[in-house]
């Protein structure tokens, strides 16, 4: 009977350790195929702010684009008029208030809007950096970056040429982005090339606001300074200007690479072993 | 006495026969030298297959192994003149061959083969270390992808004659080369 009763227990223990391992087994099992590695790349923040990029991008375009054409036709005609050669003529003078006045307009619509899009790009900046530095650069090794970029899908359409700078309009590249980062939000690995390409982009976009405000504020400078500035086309003039449509409108750039190659794996072709990557 | 001086003369006659023998042993030995080093020549002839054939002839000599390198670069001449998709498999065959037969590891034998007919560029990639740490070789490591990049045009383009693969190629290492730049400034501006 007491054997009987000992038996017992033992089998319940025996029942009670193989549970307990089983329930450990199956609690800790879904909860390690949840953690799959993802990359932490894009907060919230970084999508609020792209938006707020975005919008300020457009409405500089909106109020610049007709202001670069104006601008540009007045120096053609400054130019065709053969008014370089210090001509005093009446006509002359009036292209050159002219084109003093659009400059002056750009100039004001620029200092007022470029603030709030460096803002919006420095926190774009110093977001992004901090996540690639710590996702990619700490947690990776150069092989990791090989195979988060072949692990790339289709959905990364390439916006600039590697070794190039950004083609197209800002506020359509800003827009692109943020979408891209509003569809994929399953955190895949393609999302690290976009964060690094919108990095890029934003990091090179400040630079353009930097030089741009120090362009501005020289010329408000030389045109508030005793009038040196009497409108004619100077090279400032005209180096600010490109700054302003480097920085809104891009330089287009034709990709001669194709953004996807699909590739079909033949079995009895299959090298997989012989690879290093 | 004259016993003595037949024994000495003898004994003196062998020296000198044995010696010119000696002298007369050394071109001879020259000869064998010669020929031994015709075994290592490099392959010659046009059709890759055929050259794979006669490489292989040379490097079963243990005493050639040292040219591999030199009869892989004329394999590979070899191989741009006379193009084939299939070219890859034909190579991945004499890096086994090379393998089994001691001549190089294994590791190597993938070396090469990831290097000139394959898209990756795993052979120049650290895996021991993050991608911060490796930013004092950045330039070092840069031209290292380039370089691949330009064993992949051999493999891929001139003797696969695989556009597509080495478009692929050229992507990657487009990619690539971004990637660890944009990390890197990432990196730097802690």
């Amino acid at each position: 009977m007491i054997r009987g009763n000992k038996m017992n227990i033992k089998k319940n223990l025996i029942n009670l350790a193989v549970c307990t391992v089983l329930s450990g087994t199956a609690l800790y099992a879904p909860s390690s195929l949840a953690i799959a590695p993802t990359l932490n790349l894009f907060p919230t923040s970084v999508v609020a702010n792209l938006q707020t990029s975005a919008a300020s991008a457009e409405e500089m375009e909106n109020s610049m684009e007709s202001i670069v054409v104006q601008m540009e036709n007045q120096a053609q005609l400054y130019k065709d008029s053969q008014c370089e050669s210090g001509s005093l003529d009446a006509g002359c003078a009036q292209i050159k208030k002219g084109l003093a006045t659009s400059y002056t307009k750009m100039l004001d619509k620029m200092g007022d809007q470029l603030p709030v899009m460096k803002q919006a790009m420095q926190s774009t900046v110093n977001v992004l950096g901090k996540n690639i530095r710590t996702e990619l650069g700490k947690k990776m090794t150069m092989r990791d970056l090989q195979r988060v970029i072949q692990g790339k899908t289709g959905a990364i359409q390439s916006a600039r040429k590697r070794s190039g700078k950004k083609a197209g309009r800002m506020s359509a590249s800003l827009k692109k982005y943020h979408s891209m980062i509003t569809l994929n939000s399953n955190q895949s690995p393609s999302q690290a090339l976009l964060a690094a390409e919108i990095y890029a982009d934003a990091s090179e976009a400040l630079d353009y606001i930097s030089l741009l405000q120090m362009q501005i504020d020289q010329s408000k400078i030389i045109m508030g300074v005793g009038n040196i500035w009497n409108g004619e086309p100077s090279e400032q003039m005209m180096a600010t200007v490109s700054s302003v449509k480097a920085l809104l409108f891009g330089e287009v750039e034709t990709d001669l690479i194709p953004d996807t190659l699909m590739q079909n794996i033949d079995p009895a072709k299959d090298d997989s072993a012989w690879i290093i990557d | 006495m004259n016993t003595f001086k037949l024994l000495k003369n003898t004994v003196l006659g062998f020296c000198l026969v044995s010696g010119l023998t000696a002298c007369a042993q050394t071109p001879r030995h020259n000869t064998s030298q010669s020929s031994h080093q015709a075994s290592c020549s490099l392959p010659q002839h046009k059709k890759l297959t055929v050259a794979v054939d006669n490489a292989q002839a040379s490097l079963s000599d243990r005493s050639c192994h040292y040219q591999f390198d030199a009869i892989h670069a004329q394999l590979l001449n070899i191989a741009v003149n006379d193009p084939s998709s299939t070219h890859n498999t034909e190579f991945r065959s004499f890096y086994k061959w090379s393998i089994d037969q001691g001549i190089i590891s294994s590791l190597q034998g993938k070396e090469y083969y990831t290097r000139y007919f394959t898209n990756s560029f795993g052979n120049v990639l650290a895996n021991d270390r993050n991608v911060c740490s490796s930013a004092a070789n950045k330039e070092k490591l840069i031209k290292s992808i380039d370089r691949e990049l330009g064993s992949k045009k051999i493999g891929l383009q001139d003797i696969m004659q695989d556009r597509k693969a080495y478009f692929s190629a050229q992507q990657t290492h487009n990619d690539l080369v971004f990637l660890i730049e944009t990390t890197l400034l990432a990196c730097e501006k802690t």
